[in-house]
């Protein structure tokens, strides 16, 4: 049961899927948060079959009161479903999102509700590295992946770290949960902010998101779920701005067709490989200017011009889906 | 005497390449076992060619480990090229079951007891703590395979059995580690006649924090003229100036291949220190009380654990030099007691190898049903 008589002053919402170990050093994290027990709940939904369910049953906050769970049939989740269940069951005024691979500091929901004082009505981001327990992942591995929006509020509304009046989530019906892969969090952002809410920055409230590493077939196969960004981009207009061009996701996007076009037909003539010019220099990583790091810095352009291509690709796939232009 | 265990043993290094905690305790496993009549094999790796040799009856086959350095310099897990190989020796030989002491290896052994149907054992070597746990690529899927797979997971002590659980929600068993006490004696005669410590630590290891050690030792010696600090002499030889250890009153002892070389310093002391945080055991914390010599350690890890008494050893908390030095100086009095060296001794005797050796045995046949 839920202390829905009490002063709960804002609830955090958790989906989760298939990521337990995650989950746990989340819940932990949250055990040390600074802000008193009594003025905050934790709801977790999750469709998991990995121990989810024993973790939050047996998990501290479970026995303190604190933490109420919710579990979906296995497998019929999405991170827009598991968030609308969270938020609705959810007994405070203030939602505080939180995805299941981050890592708050112990002042986070203190920081975060501070800002949602300070700024009554407004949705807040807070601050999201990636975990310095895994900075030389991020270093080192050519494929890491995690969330960066060191100075809030960012463009992309990322749910891993903001909060939502729930009001302002009832107002709009909370996440569109036809958006199942990515963007659902623009979308909502968006949203909102069309009924004059307003967006503001908690850089205290700083979470710490989990690196993530993935092969090359991995990673394209990852970047499908990117297919549901040119909808968000379709439905508001006015996100895009933060478009290269108004139509290219990223700025290497826009320099990826002139750089394939150098390459494929830089034997004809030969001065037509600077066409590839502009990209290498957005595209090429850095691994120092010994000779072997010159190497792998090419070796890795080749696996980064793969990686965008696949990223476009999507792009186009979902361009014509949903009948707008994002590359 | 019942049938003789057959245990394939999985450690991705071995003496000579490596001398550390691990590599002691495997040996030590491996001898207990030889002694008691079972027929343990070691499966190993090295940079060099394979090979099948017999060390003090031990059977050890080393595999070749490729590319180590540079997919370590890449931030790969490391140790993980040999670990196929090792596998193909499971697979090949007629263990009853495989125990291995580091994450890849116990990758090998999940998967083998899988198929074979035999039971695995995975000694995790460390303290689990959230900084450790994720720091490499493929550690944590590594871990969350072998935790969800493994038959018995094995941890040094409770407090690394505390930190499995809150991390991993793993529920291990705990087998502390042990010392020869044979090796490893009481000398009173062998004290020497001024205030001296004794840190058997790596200094270059800056988690054991002998800057801190020598920054007391300093703050000591204005209260103890004649005090002296040994420490094990750094291998970059930079740190000596860095961590404060080219003040008067401090030696140096070389680092040696057998940790029972270390006996007479343990015995020339009056107290050890181990500064040390996040230790998941600390041998040298044994080895000293076994010498009869109290210890000085943080209260981090699992020295409060090993220190259970005040009449073994004495703790401090936080990093301040101050506080490091009276608990240096108490030590000192502490030593003086007669009582003490008994009391040491009685609370290493908790942490001998023979009961090391006892406890894997008593699991081994749990899990064989034997």
């Amino acid at each position: 049961m839920g202390r829905q008589g009490s002063q709960l002053e804002v609830s955090v919402v958790v989906p989760s899927h298939e990521r337990v170990t995650r989950l746990r050093w989340l819940l932990n994290a949250l055990e040390e948060q600074t802000l008193p027990r009594d003025r905050w709940e934790l709801v977790v939904v999750h469709d998991s079959t990995d121990g989810t369910e024993e973790l939050v049953e047996t998990h501290p906050l479970a026995a303190a009161g604190v933490l109420r769970r919710s579990r979906l049939e296995p497998g019929t989740g999405s991170a827009s479903r598991q968030r609308n269940e969270g938020w609705r069951a959810a007994a405070a005024p203030l939602i505080a999102f939180a995805d299941d691979d981050v890592r708050p500091e112990p002042t986070w929901l203190e920081r975060l509700l501070e800002a949602a004082k300070a700024n009554p009505g407004a949705i807040v981001q807070g601050a999201t590295k990636p975990d310095p327990y895994e900075a030389e992942i991020m270093k080192w591995a050519p494929r890491a992946r995690s969330i960066e929006e060191p100075d809030p509020p960012g463009p992309h509304a990322q749910a891993c770290n903001i909060l939502y009046p729930r009001a302002a989530l009832e107002a709009v019906g909370g996440f569109d949960e036809s958006i199942r892969t990515a963007g659902e969090d623009l979308d909502l952002a968006a949203r909102v902010r069309a009924r004059g809410a307003g967006y503001v920055g908690a850089p205290d409230a700083l979470a710490y998101h989990a690196v993530d590493t993935f092969s090359l077939p991995g990673l394209v196969r990852f970047n499908k779920r990117w297919e549901t960004l040119p909808l968000v981009f379709k439905r508001h207009p006015e996100l895009r701005e933060q478009l290269e061009y108004g139509v290219f996701w990223k700025r290497r996007h826009a320099f990826l067709p002139a750089a394939v076009a150098g390459v494929a037909l830089h034997r004809r003539e030969p001065l037509l490989a600077l066409l590839a010019v502009p990209y290498v220099l957005h595209a090429l990583p850095h691994r120092g200017t010994h000779p072997a790091g010159r190497v792998r810095a090419a070796a890795e352009l080749c696996g980064r011009a793969v990686v965008d291509a696949s990223e476009m690709w999507t792009m186009v796939k979902g361009s014509v889906r949903h009948r707008t232009l994002m590359l | 005497m019942s049938e003789p265990l057959r245990v394939a043993l999985l450690s991705p290094c071995f003496f000579p390449e490596v001398r550390r905690g691990t590599e002691r305790i495997v040996r030590d496993l491996a001898d207990g076992l030889i002694e008691r009549g079972h027929r343990p094999r070691l499966i190993t790796s090295h940079p060099g060619r394979a090979s099948r040799t017999v060390e003090d009856g031990l059977p050890v086959i080393r595999h070749r480990r490729l590319f180590d350095e540079r997919l370590s310099r890449r931030w790969y897990q490391q140790y993980l090229t040999h670990v196929p190989f090792s596998y193909a020796s499971l697979a090949r030989g007629d263990d009853e079951l495989a125990h291995a002491f580091f994450v890849t290896d116990a990758a090998a052994a999940v998967r083998w007891s899988a198929r074979s149907g035999r039971p695995s054992v995975f000694s995790y070597m460390g303290l689990p703590d959230r900084p450790v746990l994720a720091d490499r690529r493929h550690k944590l899927r590594l871990l969350e395979y072998v935790t969800g797979g493994v038959t018995q997971i094995v941890v040094l002590s409770q407090t690394a059995a505390d930190g499995m659980w809150r991390w991993l929600g793993v529920r291990p068993r705990v087998i502390y580690p042990g010392v020869d006490l044979g090796d490893f004696t009481p000398e009173p005669a062998e004290r020497a006649p001024e205030p001296t410590i004794f840190c058997a630590a790596a200094p270059d290891d800056a988690r054991k924090r002998v800057a801190l050690l020598a920054a007391a030792f300093a703050l000591v010696r204005r209260e103890r003229p004649d005090a002296r600090l040994v420490v094990i002499r750094p291998n970059d030889p930079a740190t000596v100036r860095r961590y404060g250890l080219d003040q008067d009153g401090i030696e140096f002892l070389d680092p040696v291949d057998e940790p029972v070389k270390l006996a007479p310093a343990y015995r020339r002391a009056w107290v050890s220190a181990l500064p040390s945080y996040r230790e998941a055991f600390g041998v040298v914390l044994i080895e000293s009380l076994a010498c009869g010599t109290p210890v000085v350690g943080a209260r981090s890890g699992a020295i409060p654990e090993v220190l259970s008494s005040e009449r073994v050893g004495i703790q401090f908390d936080g990093e301040d030099e101050r506080e490091v030095a009276r608990c240096l100086l108490d030590g000192f009095e502490l030593s003086q007691d007669r009582a003490t060296a008994g009391a040491c001794r009685e609370r290493a005797a908790d942490f001998s190898t023979a009961r090391t050796t006892e406890a894997h045995l008593d699991l081994y046949r749990e899990l064989l049903g034997r």
